[in-house]
């Protein structure tokens, strides 16, 4: 008997979802690059230099943005119900669909944006250099920001995979209101907490300690916080997409 | 061999869209399984192809029971739908995309029946009409070289040319190990290329026999009054046909059109000639 999961297909399911998608990821890719080139452009000429940090901040903010936009294209042909009947019958298992999509929406996408990053954030670096005058800085991938940026995107994905293989119309803004509520709930709940534990101090009684709980319960992340969100939401997300592909497929 | 015992489907509680089907596919032959509208068909093809569950019932393919979908599997098995999409790129691309997936497709296979239907590989598919599109997906099924081949309306959008033509590839594609299964309304496209018949009304099968045996059984014609009297069918008007015990009666082709009328009419009395 055969194993549930193949590479060659797994392979095989990449190269089409890139093929089939070619025009949407060269649009986005587009896009990125010629806000990446405006933006460098005009930090160098009002600045006179661009810092590592700003610079990874964009790269950062184009990377998770299109990242995220671009994991909703993947789930299209899922949610058709002309082409998913072709798509759900080819010969693959769900683990199959679902590490093709991760690892061209994680993998993919970020050697993508480390080509971007790289070779045209630098040649956009060294125009405005040229043309402004402005302090020349190589892109350094060693900077602390570009992992953090890349750690970032990597638990944040799945979450935008579990809406694109839940909702099957409006997923972006269905998604968004999703995590969101999600988030409101939680910083309420934190604060309700935070409340309920400290009683004796008359928290919601006193001017000013009520509002300090809000932004302590947004600000806070503990440890246990930290624990939970990456290593329980990232692959639990990922987990609840798989029980949704497979829900899907039968 | 493809084995339904007791399937039970529906896509709302208490209304059931299958009701306690039994059926048994054998490899090397062509059924064509017809119904009315709305009676299943499309249903129970997509429960074969692993789209569906039955809600209750077995369903076994080459011994194995289906519960869960392997890729092993899936590559036994392909379903052409009724209403599909196909992406917007060139037919090459498109066999380039899909073929890997399928370990026994017959790339030059591919090629020959996309000339038979007068195709160019180079087309893209975005600008093909309906029934061309539907013709770039039979030609790509009939290559994957899946033992088991579900095909659901397959004539639907084919003009009158086209349907001979699909007739004629389709019959030269069947052999010993392949398990084709068509489904159908339009009863007639399928003259001359299917073995067994096989009928579903109000979610039940009502007739589920091959052609070898209607042939020896049932006389299909027009008949003379005296004869229209034990008819077991009769079209109404004038010069209609009739079904009739074929009883030391000269063979005679079998008109699908006009059986499938008469099993709809009176399933009992014919199924119970052909099971003496």
């Amino acid at each position: 008997m055969e194993r549930n999961i193949s590479l060659h297909r797994v392979w095989n399911h990449m190269k089409r979802d890139f093929i089939l998608l070619k025009s949407i990821l060269l649009t986005t890719l587009a896009i990125c690059a010629v806000l990446l080139f405006a933006v460098v452009q005009l930090n160098l000429f009002w600045n006179k230099g661009m810092s590592s940090d700003v610079y990874f901040s964009l790269l950062a903010f184009l990377y998770i943005i299109s990242g995220i936009v671009l994991s909703f294209s993947y789930f299209k042909e899922f949610h058709d119900h002309k082409s998913n009947v072709l798509y759900l019958t080819l010969p693959l298992s769900s683990e199959e669909r679902l590490i093709a999509i991760w690892l061209c929406s994680t993998l993919g996408h970020t050697l993508i944006f480390l080509f971007l990053g790289i070779v045209f954030g630098g040649f956009s670096i060294f125009f405005g250099s040229v043309l402004f005058g402005a302090e020349f800085n190589f892109v350094n991938l060693s900077a602390d920001s570009y992992w953090k940026m890349v750690r970032a995107y990597l638990f944040i994905l799945p979450i935008f995979l579990f809406g694109a293989a839940t909702f099957k119309r409006n997923r972006r803004a269905k998604t968004v209101l999703l995590v969101a509520t999600t988030v409101l709930c939680l910083v309420f709940f934190n604060m309700f907490l935070f409340g309920v534990l400290n009683r004796g101090m008359d928290v919601f009684d006193q001017s000013g300690l009520g509002s300090k709980a809000l932004d302590l319960a947004q600000k806070d992340f503990s440890g246990f916080g930290k624990f939970i969100f990456m290593t329980i939401l990232g692959p639990g997300m990922l987990l609840a997409t798989y029980f949704k592909i497979r829900e899907k497929e039968g | 061999m493809i084995t339904l015992k007791d399937l039970e489907f529906g896509y709302s509680k208490g209304q059931k869209v299958l009701n306690g089907i039994s059926l048994h596919f054998e490899c090397g032959n062509i059924y064509g399984l017809f119904g009315k509208n709305g009676e299943g068909k499309t249903s129970l093809m997509k429960i074969m192809s692993g789209l569906l569950y039955p809600k209750r019932g077995a369903y076994s393919l080459e011994g194995t029971l289906v519960s869960t979908r392997k890729a092993y599997w899936l590559q036994q098995v392909f379903l052409v739908p009724e209403d599909f999409e196909l992406p917007n790129i060139p037919i090459s691309s498109y066999e380039n995309i899909n073929a890997p997936f399928y370990p026994n497709f017959s790339k030059s296979r591919f090629h020959e029946l996309i000339e038979e239907f007068g195709l160019r590989p180079k087309a893209n598919i975005g600008t093909l009409s309906f029934g061309q599109r539907k013709k770039v997906l039979i030609a790509f099924a009939l290559s994957t070289n899946t033992r088991f081949l579900f095909m659901d309306e397959p004539t639907n959008g084919l003009d009158i040319p086209s349907k001979s033509q699909f007739r004629r590839v389709m019959a030269s594609v069947a052999t010993d190990d392949k398990c084709i299964v068509i489904s159908t309304h339009q009863v007639r496209d399928l003259y001359s290329l299917i073995n067994h018949v096989m009928v579903l009304d109000h979610a039940k099968v009502v007739f589920d026999q091959s052609l070898a045996t209607v042939t020896d059984k049932l006389w299909f014609g027009k008949a003379s009054a005296e004869r229209k009297e034990g008819a077991l069918y009769s079209e109404t008007g004038l010069g209609g046909k009739s079904i009739l015990p074929k009883k030391g009666l000269e063979e005679t082709e079998v008109d699908l059109e006009l059986l499938f009328q008469g099993i709809l009419s009176a399933p009992n009395q014919i199924n119970s000639i052909l099971k003496r």
